[in-house]
């Protein structure tokens, strides 16, 4: 029986992967500090290395089409290593849903509303998230189109209004840093907003095109690099030798912005736009979570595990780190090395498996014939 | 207030609890009402201030242990 009985065109499919990306420009602050005005060749570093990823994910979900994630563990592995693949992947993406409510939970109040009780943002939040997880994908792809446009503006209009800021000097010297922070930078980057896009092996199964996936893939991770790469330029030439002592480089570059005196504080625009590419976000691995772990305990239906998971993350994800800097030490050091297995080890793995087998039948079908 | 927490989650329930009855899903009610009682302690412990493993939190830093023992970290 299917799960999910929705069905997102392939254009939608697009937005979700552009949405779904676009909050990767406030998560690229934890690259600055490491390669300061050089993360701007991180961030197109990071992109090549993501195309061969994704072709591979491509690959893995065109070998199965109409089969999600945990279907496919369960074909690839047999039943009982499947299974434990598949709890993998599940607290996978309930950890990801946490580390993302904490992120933003921790934004919200540090620089918006600082004497806002911990729990307050989280439990609306979630309660919001939960709605739109139980309405299903149909609904989340379709707020996609809008929160995308309304983040590529907000783009747009913060770097036109900052351009009168910005200093070309501060691209200089390029990559003047030791090849070790190079390589974690690039690391972090490639594992942190890039890569993510592992969960749309659970999503692609209920698009209406199977066979056509690549273009709008290859669409979405080639725009929301570009936004990236202008997100990062704006941020150096604006604040230059600053970067590195800001803990949001978009928030401060945009508080730079004063025009005659009438424009000024435009920070906000920054809040709003995380606040929205963060909800898909949120709302996308929230609902993969459920919906696989659905899927692997073999209910009729996702729905009544909604609240249930919700509720458990909210608990977790407002106590997560007693401080921000214990969060941008784990996103640094233990992240990257926790995504990479789930990113890059089990996809190779299952893809080699794949192949194996079907090295395997076509050998029984040589010497039956 | 662990009386209000009580309180918001039985009214959570309202959501699924009615709808799984009718329905009949008894291995869907006993999955839901497992997390929800898990999420539930977790909630009235944090009220008392119990201090708990966060599970999230240690095990990336297990997987970080874990790559350090083949030389593969950046500390």
């Amino acid at each position: 029986m299917k799960l999910e009985k929705g069905i997102i065109s392939n254009s939608q499919l697009l937005f979700m992967m552009m949405a779904f990306m676009q909050s990767m420009s406030l998560t690229a602050d934890f690259s600055f500090p490491l390669t300061k005005q050089g993360t701007w060749i991180v961030v197109l570093i990071a992109f090549a290395i993501t195309l061969p990823t994704v072709w591979m994910y491509l690959t893995i979900a065109k070998r199965y089409p109409g089969k999600n994630l945990i279907q496919i563990n369960d074909e690839v592995f047999g039943v009982y290593l499947g299974k434990v693949i598949s709890v993998l992947y599940i607290w996978f993406f309930f950890q990801l849903t946490i580390h993302y409510m904490y992120f933003f939970n921790s934004f919200w109040l540090t620089y918006i509303m600082p004497e806002t009780p911990r729990y307050a943002f989280l439990i609306m939040f979630g309660l919001v998230s939960a709605f739109a997880v139980r309405k299903g994908l149909e609904v989340i792809a379709r707020c996609c189109f809008l929160f995308t446009i309304m983040t590529w503006l907000t783009t747009f209009t913060l770097t036109t209004l900052l351009l009168g800021n910005m200093k070309l000097s501060y691209l200089l010297p390029v990559l003047d840093v030791p090849l070790k922070d190079f390589i974690q930078s690039t690391h972090i980057m490639v594992a942190v907003p890039f890569c993510d896009i592992v969960l749309f092996l659970m999503i692609f199964p209920y698009t209406a095109d199977k066979q056509k996936l690549k273009k709008p893939v290859l669409i979405a991770i080639s725009l929301s690099a570009l936004q990236l790469v202008i997100v990062a330029f704006r941020d150096i030439l604006t604040l230059g030798p600053q970067l590195s002592n800001s803990v949001s480089a978009s928030f401060t570059a945009a508080r730079q912005i004063n025009l005659a005196d009438i424009l000024t504080r435009m920070d906000i625009l920054v809040a709003i736009a995380l606040l929205i590419t963060i909800f898909i976000k949120i709302t996308v691995f929230y609902y993969v979570t459920v919906l696989s772990a659905a899927q692997m305990l073999n209910l009729r239906s996702y729905k009544p595990l909604v609240i249930p998971i919700g509720a458990l993350a909210v608990m977790i994800g407002g106590m997560l780190y007693p401080s921000d800097m214990e969060q941008a030490y784990a996103a640094k050091y233990a992240w990257p090395f926790n995504a990479s297995i789930y990113e890059f080890l089990l996809p190779i793995l299952t893809l080699v498996v794949i192949t194996i087998r079907d090295l395997a039948g076509k050998k029984k079908e040589m010497e039956a014939s | 207030m662990i009386f209000l927490t009580i309180l918001g989650f039985a009214a959570l329930t309202l959501f699924d609890v009615p709808q799984l009855i009718s329905k009949k899903y008894t291995r869907e009610m006993v999955v839901y009402f497992v997390l929800m009682a898990l999420a539930l302690t977790v909630a009235i412990l944090h009220i008392l201030d119990v201090d708990m493993p966060n599970p999230v939190k240690d095990t990336q830093f297990f997987v970080e242990w874990l790559f350090s023992k083949i030389h593969l970290t950046y500390e």
